[in-house]
């Protein structure tokens, strides 16, 4: 170490030992330290409550595009975003219907997923929303009930039609119909005949049925409507 | 939780020490205060999760007084008007040789100050100064070097 080292260091360790003012430094950093914390929870709030107004914004959107799809307006509570997808193949008729009086959809549905199968395959499905699906659901109900005995043509095209309500509790029974014949129509606790709806969400999804819903010139099941039905509300 | 005993401890041994060298930095009491106050506030935020709670309040301690040293566009600006000049720091003893290494000491550029202070005040290694700048070794014998040599120049003029 050379003697000018020396020197310099004895020159800079001259005058120290002043003592800092500890409690004055623990208030200083007390105090930005709260700052700190304070300025990070307003930023960790204003992301949050940027994240809601962008989750809210998307939510509308989605809504709205399911508005759109459906061409009904969506009651509170985005049932459409509840509504279940449709079985990979048609199902079943539920076979306990002859005398089922029940209806065959809740009176508090909110959204029917219709599915249109075209023999055992499914060909085509919309959502039906809002007032649409709640007067579609009143139509099906207020249809007479089977009768005990009934007798009907055995014309049965390859098109069954399966609807999945949902209500504000969830989904309800899958209610799924035979388009010919009597166009029998059952959720295994009601049944009704209801070729003429079923003709009706048929031809409102785009997909016609060849020969109608009856069989063409024969003439021994319901009678179709010949004009285009869309998804909106019906009349109740 | 943080240990605010163990904190105030620290700065009751190791204040005296970390103020002083922030003096032979800014060559100020003032701004030597501010600079100390800062550099153990940035310190009580991580007490708990610093393993060497006196080497990283030296390293804050020089990192700070080089920043504040760079001149910003937001920083000081020029003016027609003197501010008063500080006032002779009393904690330094009113010595000649003294006196002449604070004035040559302010004179070194604020790398130099900071490797001068750190090496022959804090008596830290070459490879402990690096460490604390955060430049390689070699810039730290350098820069020493040339430091050194201007104190020497001076002194022996």
């Amino acid at each position: 170490m050379s003697p000018s080292e020396s020197e310099l260091r004895a020159s800079l360790h001259a005058g120290e030992g002043d003592q800092l003012d500890v409690d004055a430094v623990l208030a200083q950093a007390r105090s930005t330290s709260r700052d700190r914390r304070r300025n990070r929870l307003a930023i960790g709030g204003a992301v949050v409550a940027v994240l809601a107004v962008a989750g809210v914004i998307t939510g509308v959107q989605l809504n709205h595009d399911d508005h759109q799809q459906t061409g009904a307006p969506a009651p509170s509570g985005s049932p459409a975003q509840m509504v279940p997808s449709c079985p990979g193949s048609a199902p079943i008729v539920p076979q306990s219907y002859a005398q089922a009086t029940g209806p065959l959809f809740p009176a508090d549905v909110t959204a029917i997923k219709v599915c249109l199968y075209n023999a055992e395959q499914l060909t085509k499905s919309k959502d039906v929303t809002g007032p649409a699906a709640a007067s579609y659901a009143k139509r099906f109900n207020d249809l007479p009930v089977v009768a005990k005995g009934q007798v009907c043509p055995l014309f049965v095209t390859p098109y069954t039609i399966a609807m999945l309500p949902v209500t504000p509790n969830g989904p309800a029974p899958t209610v799924v119909g035979k388009i010919g014949g009597c166009g029998q129509t059952s959720n295994g606790t009601g049944a009704r005949n209801a070729g003429d709806l079923l003709r009706e969400l048929e031809t409102g999804l785009g997909v016609g049925a060849p020969g109608g819903g009856t069989g063409g010139s024969v003439s021994h099941g319901p009678i179709v409507p010949s004009h285009s039905v869309s998804f909106g509300p019906g009349p109740s | 939780m943080r240990d605010e005993t163990a904190f105030r401890d620290f700065v009751q041994a190791k204040g005296p020490a970390l103020l002083h060298a922030a003096r032979l930095l800014t060559g100020d009491h003032q701004r030597a205060e501010d600079l100390v106050q800062s550099a153990l506030t940035k310190l009580y935020q991580r007490w708990g999760r610093t393993r060497e709670p006196m080497a990283y309040t030296r390293r804050v301690l020089v990192s700070t007084h080089i920043d504040s040293t760079r001149r910003r566009w937001w920083g000081e600006r020029p003016t027609a008007t003197m501010p008063d000049q500080p006032a002779p720091d009393p904690a330094l003893p009113a010595s000649e040789d003294r006196d002449e290494l604070r004035r040559m000491l302010r004179e070194l550029t604020p790398l130099e100050r900071a490797v001068v202070v750190l090496r022959y005040y804090c008596d830290l290694t070459e490879k402990d100064t690096a460490a604390a700048l955060r430049i390689p070794v070699g810039t730290v014998k350098s820069t020493a070097a040339r430091a050194l040599a201007r104190l020497r120049v001076e002194v022996m003029t």
